[in-house]
C-alpha cells in the first residue's frame, strides 16, 4: 500500500514536471523528467541487485565478554548480519524476526528496520534478557529490501537461526539437612573423591580431550607413558540422585523447578559432592541421568534438558523410578505444585 | 556479567520469557553528522536556488563568497536541531543577529534587490519585445556589491526556511515548491541557469527524496534530540526502527550525486543548453499566458483590472480609466471593399457629444443601439455627396462597403464617410453600405438647405467650465486665430511638435480630468487625448466639433489585403477613382486599427473629419489599445515623491491584485485543508467499510470521543472507559432529566456501564468478535 501510494505521488509529481516541460521546454526540466523516469528504474535494479547477493544470518554471543551458556536475568547477545558485497544501497531494509523460548513453547515476532551499506553490510546487535531459562532461538526467515526511491520492496527468503540456553538463576543457598541427603549418596561420594574405588569403573581407556582431570588415572597413565581415564559409567546406588520433573502447568511452575534443582544441585556440587542428575524423557519414553561433578557439568545437563518437552503431571518421573530403576533406593525429588517448589528424599520403593 | 540494571525497567517483550534490553535504544550513532548532512542538502538547495536565478539572468556577483556564507549558514541552521535548547536559543540568536544586519546593510540588499528585478525586467522586455519603462531605481550602481549582498540576504533567508522543511520535517516536495517558485521566472523567458547550480538543486531534491522515503532520519527523533541509534513504532512495540545511520546515508548521497551528475552530463552533452530551443517553437498556451505576462511587465498588477468596456477596440468614449484592454489581434470587423485613394478609410461607431468633465467620458449623440436602425442614417453631407455623383460631378464617386461584425460592439453598425444608405447587394453575413466618398477636388458644398434642422447645436460647441482655464491656457501655445482651417492647421502643427505621441502616458489620475490633465500636465497621449482635447479647445474658439471613435483603415492595409474572387468591382464602386480600376479585397479589422478623431463643421464641407493624432502614430502605436493599455499610476505618483526608490508606484489595482492573491492564498489553503479532512474522512470510511464488527466499534467510538473532546475539555481528561462512560452516562442523563424524567428513567434502566466497557475491551482487545446485537447495543446507547 505503502508503495502505491508514492508510485500515485510520484507520478503526479512526474506529470506536474511534464507539464512544466510542455510549458516552458526548458533544459533544466528536460533534465529533471530524465532524472524523474530513469531513477525509479535505476532503483528498482539496484534492489534487485541487493536481493540476489545480499546475504543475512544471525550469530549469538553469550554475553560481551563471551561465555558458553547465559544466564536468566542477565543479558545475552545476538547480532543479525546483512552482508553486501554490492556497491548499493538500501535505506530501509525490514528484517522479519521469530523470537522463542524452545524449552517453555513462547514465541514472539518482530520486525527491525535497518540499513544495508554498500561493500559491507550492516550489522544489528540486539542484547537480550532471558526472564525464563530455556533455549532462546532467534529465528530469521525473510527479509524485505526496500529500493532506495521506496517504489518496490522485495522480498528474499533466507533462513537463519541462533540460539542460546540460558542457564536457571541461582537463588540463594539452601540449607538441606546433610544427614538425610547422605542416607544413599555418601558411600558414593566418599570412594569417588578417594579415587582408588574400581568398583563403578566400568572400563580403562585413553584420555580423550574433554574428560575431566580427575577422572585420570595417573598411575597407569605414568606406567603407559600416555593418559589413562578411568570410565565411570556405571551408576551405583551409593550416589546421590536428583530426580528433576520437567513439569509445566504453567511458566513459572516450571522457572521455580529449574531454579530450585539448579541452584540446589550446584550448591551441592559446589559443596565436593558427586550428584547423579535424571529426568524423565517424554518423547523417549525413558530417564535421561547426567553425572554431574562440577558446576559446568551442570550447565551441560541442563541445556541437554532444556530440548526434552514438559508435561504436566507433577509425579510423572517419579511414577517410573520404581520399575526402570529399582536398585536406586532413594532419591531428590525436585518437583513443584504450581505454588512452590517440592524438594523431597523420596524412597524408591 | 551485566547484572539487570534500573534502565531495564521498560524492557520490551519480543516473546515470553525474553525481554529486549534498553541497551538496545542506547545504541548510539553520531547524529551530528546526519545534521551536518542534512545541512549540505540544505546548502545545495539554498545557494542553487540563488544560483540557479543570478546565472539565468548573467547577474554578476562574488559567487565564491556567498556560497561560502551559505554553506557555513546552512550547517549553522541544521546544528540548531542537536538540542531543543540550541533551536530555541539559536534561532532567535539568528533572528536578532539577521534583523540587525538587514537595517544596517539595507540600502545595499534594497539595490541589490532592486538590481535584480531590473535585470529581470531587462530580459522580460526582450524576450517579450516589449519597451518597459518602469524600472527601479537602484541607490547603489555597484551591481557587483548590492547583487553580492541581496544574494547573501536571500541565500540565509532560504536558509532558514529550507532548514525547517529539510532538517525538520523532510518536507521535500515544499522544499522543492520553495526552491522552484522564483525559477520558473528565468526558465519562463528560456534563460537557463549555469549547469553547477542545475545539478544543485537536482542532487538536493533528490537526496531529500531519497531520504524521506526511507522513513528513516524522521523528525520526530529530530525532536527527540536522541542519539538513540534506534526506535520503537507501533502500538504493540514490534517494530524497531534505526534512526540515524550517517555511513549509509553518506553512500546513499553518493549514488545520488553520481546517478544526477551522470544524467546532467549526458543530457547537457546531447543536447546542450544553449541549442536545446533552437528550432522550437512555443505551445499555444504558453504563447496565451504571454500576453498575461506582458501586461504584468509593463502595467504590473493593475494591467489586469478593467476600468473601461472592451468592445471589440472601441471604448465607446470612456477616458483615461482604461488599463489593460488586451490586444488579442483577432478581427472584430471583416471589410469588404474597392480601394480609390490613398487616404485612410475611417469608419466611425461613436461620435461624442458633450464631454464629462472628471468622470472622464463622451456622451454620444448617435450611437445605434441595434444594428436595425439603418433607415434614417444618410447625413446631409452624403446628401449633398449623391446628389454631385448623380449628376456626374467632378471626382464624385458612389462605393460600396460590406462589413461584417465579427467581434467588435455589435451596437449599432460601422459607418464610412459619408454613408447614404444600405444597399439591398446581397452578401450573406456582411452589411452592404452605400456611402460617396469626398475625394480630393470633390467640391460639392453642403450648405444648410441639405440639413433638416440646423447644422449643428449648441452641444457642438459646449465647452465644460471645469476644463475652461486649462484650454484657455493651453491656446496661448498656438496660433489660435484666422479661419477655421488655420486655427485647426496650428493645433494639429502643435501638437505634432510639442506634445509626443506615446502609448504609455499613463493612467489618468483619479479626480483629475482627463483633458486638462493632458493639456496642462501630462503632455503626451494617444488618440483620444488629441481627439478629446482638439474637440474642446476648438469648440471654445468657436468652431462645432465632435469627439468620434471607430476604426482607421490605412492604404497601406488595404495594399496587404486579399483579394475577393468572384466579385465584380462594378458592384463596389462607381465614379471616380484615385487609384483607377481597382479590384475587391477584403480585409480585417483588429484592435489594432480602432482609434479616435474629431469631426468639424465647416460651411461649405459640412461635417467632415480631421485627424488630429500627430504623425508617428503609424510607427508608434499602430494599436488603439495600446494607447488604453498603460496605465502607470500617476496618482499614487504625485503622492509618492517622498523619497521612495519605486519609479514605479503601488496603485490602488496594486493592493487589489494584493487582496485577491491573498484572498486566493486563503482559498487555496481551506480548499487543502478541506481536502484533506475529506480524503481522511473516506479512508477512515473505507477503513470502517472493511472491518469487522471490533473495528467498526472502536472506529466509531474514537471518532465520537474525538470529535466531543474537541469542544469538551472535561471529557478529554477523562483517561479510560470507565471514565468516559461514566462521564457520557451523567451528562445524557442529566440532560433528558431535564426534559423528561421517564425517559431518563428507561435511559438508565437501558444504559449499563458495565457491559458498555465490556463489549468495548472485547472490540478492543480480544480476538473474538463481539456479537451484532452487542455492537447495535453501543452503538444505541453511545452514538
Amino acid at each position: 500500500m505503502e508503495s502505491i501510494i508514492r508510485i500515485i505521488i510520484y507520478g503526479i509529481l512526474l506529470f506536474i514536471n511534464g507539464l512544466f516541460y510542455y510549458f516552458l521546454h526548458s533544459h533544466f526540466y528536460f533534465m529533471l523528467m530524465v532524472i524523474m523516469i530513469v531513477s525509479p528504474f535505476l532503483s528498482i535494479i539496484m534492489a534487485f541487485i541487493l536481493r540476489r547477493f545480499t546475504d543475512v544470518s544471525i550469530i549469538s554471543a553469550i554475553n560481551s565478554i563471551g561465555g558458553e551458556y547465559a544466564r536468566q536475568n542477565e543479558r545475552a547477545y545476538f547480532y543479525i548480519k546483512i552482508s553486501n558485497p554490492t556497491p548499493f544501497v538500501s535505506l530501509d531494509t525490514i528484517v522479519k524476526l521469530k523470537i522463542k523460548n524452545t524449552f517453555f513453547e513462547t514465541e514472539g515476532f518482530h520486525k527491525i528496520s535497518m540499513p544495508i551499506r554498500m561493500m559491507k553490510g550492516s550489522k544489528v546487535e540486539i542484547p537480550v534478557l532471558a526472564t525464563l531459562p530455556g533455549i532462546i532461538e532467534l529465528n530469521v526467515e525473510k527479509i524485505y529490501i526496500k529500493d532506495l526511491m521506496g517504489f518496490v520492496r522485495l522480498k528474499k527468503k533466507k533462513t537463519s537461526d541462533a540460539r542460546v540456553a540460558v542457564m536457571p538463576e541461582i537463588i540463594g543457598e539452601y540449607n538441606y539437612d546433610r544427614t538425610a541427603l547422605e542416607q544413599g549418596s555418601l558411600e558414593s561420594e566418599e570412594s569417588s573423591k578417594k579415587g582408588n574405588d574400581f568398583s563403578d569403573v566400568q572400563e580403562i581407556r585413553e584420555y580423550i580431550p574433554g574428560d575431566k582431570l580427575m577422572s585420570i588415572h595417573w598411575k597407569l597413565s605414568a606406567k603407559r607413558d600416555i593418559l589413562m581415564v578411568k570410565d565411570r559409567a556405571s551408576m551405583s546406588d551409593r550416589q546421590l540422585v536428583a530426580l528433576v520433573e520437567l513439569v509445566k502447568n504453567n511458566s513459572n511452575q516450571l522457572n521455580m523447578i529449574l531454579s530450585s534443582a539448579y541452584t540446589l544441585i550446584n550448591q551441592i556440587v559446589s559443596d565436593g559432592t558427586t550428584v547423579r542428575l535424571m529426568y524423565w524423557s517424554e518423547s523417549r519414553f525413558e530417564y535421561e541421568t547426567t553425572r554431574i561433578d562440577y558446576r559446568s557439568d551442570l550447565d551441560e545437563a541442563f541445556s541437554k534438558m532444556y530440548y526434552e518437552k514438559t508435561y504436566i503431571d507433577m509425579n510423572q518421573g517419579a511414577s517410573h523410578m520404581t520399575a526402570v530403576h529399582p536398585e536406586i533406593k532413594s532419591y531428590l525429588h525436585i518437583t513443584s505444585d504450581s505454588e512452590r517448589c517440592l524438594l523431597n528424599i523420596r524412597e524408591n520403593i | 556479567m551485566a547484572k539487570k540494571t534500573k534502565k531495564d525497567k521498560n524492557l520490551i517483550e519480543l516473546c515470553e520469557g525474553v525481554v529486549l534490553c534498553e541497551d538496545f535504544f542506547e545504541q548510539k550513532e553520531k547524529r551530528i553528522l546526519t545534521l551536518l548532512l542534512k545541512g549540505f542538502i540544505v546548502y545545495l538547495l539554498s545557494m542553487g536556488t540563488i544560483g540557479f536565478y543570478l546565472s539565468a539572468i548573467h547577474a554578476e556577483y562574488n559567487a565564491l563568497l556567498c556560497h561560502m556564507v551559505v554553506f557555513v549558514f546552512a550547517i549553522l541552521c541544521s546544528m540548531l536541531y542537536y538540542r531543543l535548547f540550541t533551536e530555541n536559543l539559536g534561532y532567535f540568536f539568528i533572528f536578532v543577529t539577521f534583523a540587525s544586519l538587514v537595517y544596517l546593510l539595507r540600502i545595499y540588499i534594497n539595490s541589490g534587490f532592486y538590481a535584480i528585478v531590473n535585470m529581470s525586467v531587462e530580459e522580460a522586455a526582450q524576450y517579450f519585445d516589449v519597451d518597459i519603462q518602469r524600472l527601479y531605481n537602484e541607490q547603489i550602481e555597484n551591481r557587483y556589491l548590492t547583487i553580492t549582498m541581496i544574494a547573501l540576504f536571500i541565500g540565509i533567508v532560504l536558509d532558514i526556511l529550507l532548514n525547517v522543511y529539510i532538517s525538520r520535517r523532510m518536507q521535500y516536495a515544499t522544499a522543492m515548491f520553495i526552491v522552484m517558485f522564483f525559477n520558473v521566472i528565468p526558465l519562463y523567458m528560456t534563460l537557463e541557469p549555469d549547469i553547477l547550480y542545475a545539478m544543485m538543486i537536482l542532487v538536493g531534491i533528490s537526496l531529500a527524496y531519497v531520504i524521506k522515503v526511507s522513513r528513516h532520519y524522521s523528525p520526530q527523533v529530530a525532536i527527540k534530540r536522541s542519539d538513540s541509534k534506534y526506535e520503537t513504532r507501533g502500538k504493540k512495540k514490534r517494530e524497531f526502527f534505526y534512526t540515524y545511520d550517517v555511513k549509509a546515508l553518506s553512500q546513499a548521497s553518493l549514488i545520488v550525486f553520481i546517478f544526477v551528475a551522470a544524467v546532467v552530463t549526458i543530457v547537457s552533452t546531447v543536447r546542450p543548453k544553449e541549442s536545446f530551443n533552437a528550432g522550437y517553437k512555443q505551445n499555444k498556451y504558453k504563447e496565451v499566458t504571454m500576453a498575461a505576462v506582458g501586461i504584468f511587465l509593463t502595467d504590473g498588477w493593475s494591467g489586469f483590472f478593467n476600468y473601461g468596456q472592451d468592445k471589440g477596440g472601441m471604448n465607446s468614449g470612456k477616458l483615461g480609466t482604461v488599463s489593460s484592454i488586451r490586444l488579442d489581434y483577432q478581427t472584430d470587423l471583416m471589410i469588404k471593399i474597392t480601394p480609390y485613394s490613398f487616404d485612410t478609410i475611417y469608419l466611425k461607431h461613436f461620435v461624442g457629444e458633450s464631454y464629462n468633465p472628471y468622470e472622464n467620458y463622451w456622451t454620444s449623440i448617435r450611437y445605434f443601439q441595434n444594428s436595425e436602425d439603418t433607415v434614417n442614417i444618410s447625413s446631409a453631407e452624403a446628401e449633398a455627396l449623391k446628389e454631385n455623383y448623380e449628376q456626374g460631378g467632378t471626382n464624385s464617386a458612389k462605393a460600396v462597403i460590406g462589413i461584417r461584425n465579427i467581434d467588435g460592439d455589435r451596437n449599432g453598425i460601422y459607418e464610412p464617410y459619408y454613408i447614404g444608405e444600405i444597399s439591398d447587394y446581397n452578401d450573406v453575413g456582411y452589411i452592404n453600405e452605400v456611402f460617396y466618398p469626398r475625394l480630393r477636388g470633390n467640391d460639392t458644398v453642403v450648405d444648410t438647405s441639405y440639413y433638416d434642422s440646423e447644422p449643428f447645436t449648441d452641444m457642438d460647441l459646449y465647452v465644460p467650465e471645469e476644463n475652461i482655464a486649462a484650454i484657455e491656457e493651453f491656446i496661448q501655445n498656438f496660433d489660435h486665430s484666422g479661419t477655421d482651417e488655420e486655427i485647426i492647421s496650428n493645433l494639429v502643427n502643435y501638437y505634432q511638435d510639442n506634445i509626443p505621441y506615446t502609448i504609455k502616458p499613463g493612467k489618468t489620475p483619479r479626480k483629475k480630468d482627463f483633458v486638462n490633465y493632458f493639456l496642462t500636465e501630462n503632455k503626451k497621449g494617444y488618440c483620444a487625448h488629441y481627439a478629446s482635447a482638439a474637440t474642446l479647445i476648438l469648440r471654445y474658439l468657436g468652431i462645432p466639433t465632435r469627439y468620434v471613435e471607430g476604426y482607421a483603415i490605412s492604404y497601406y492595409q488595404l495594399s496587404d489585403a486579399e483579394l475577393v474572387e468572384g466579385k465584380e468591382y462594378s458592384d463596389y464602386y462607381d465614379g471616380y477613382s484615385e487609384l483607377g480600376k481597382t479590384a475587391v479585397l477584403q480585409i480585417n479589422a483588429t484592435d489594432a486599427d480602432a482609434h479616435a478623431w474629431i469631426e468639424v463643421y465647416s460651411e461649405d464641407k459640412g461635417w467632415y473629419l480631421v485627424d488630429v493624432t500627430p504623425a508617428g502614430e503609424v510607427e508608434e502605436n499602430e494599436d488603439f489599445w495600446d494607447m488604453f493599455d498603460n496605465t502607470t499610476d500617476d496618482d499614487a505618483a504625485d503622492s509618492d515623491d517622498g523619497g521612495n526608490q519605486f519609479n514605479v508606484n503601488i496603485s490602488d489595482s496594486f493592493v487589489k491584485g494584493v487582496v485577491y492573491v491573498i484572498i486566493g492564498i486563503i482559498a487555496g489553503i481551506i480548499v487543502v485543508l478541506l481536502g484533506i479532512r475529506a480524503i481522511a474522512g473516506i479512508a477512515l470510511m473505507i477503513r470502517f467499510l472493511k472491518s469487522g464488527l471490533n473495528d467498526r466499534l472502536i472506529i466509531r467510538y474514537s471518532s465520537y470521543y474525538k470529535r466531543r473532546s474537541r469542544f469538551n475539555k472535561e471529557f478529554k481528561n477523562k483517561i479510560n472507559y470507565l471514565e468516559q462512560i461514566q462521564y457520557i452516562y451523567n451528562v445524557k442523563k442529566e440532560k433528558l432529566a431535564r426534559k423528561n424524567e421517564e425517559k431518563a428513567m428507561e435511559f438508565e434502566k437501558q444504559f449499563d456501564i458495565e457491559r458498555i466497557i465490556d463489549i468495548l475491551n472485547r472490540a478492543g482487545f480480544s480476538d473474538k468478535e463481539i456479537l451484532q446485537e452487542e455492537y447495535d447495543y453501543v452503538s444505541k446507547i453511545l452514538f
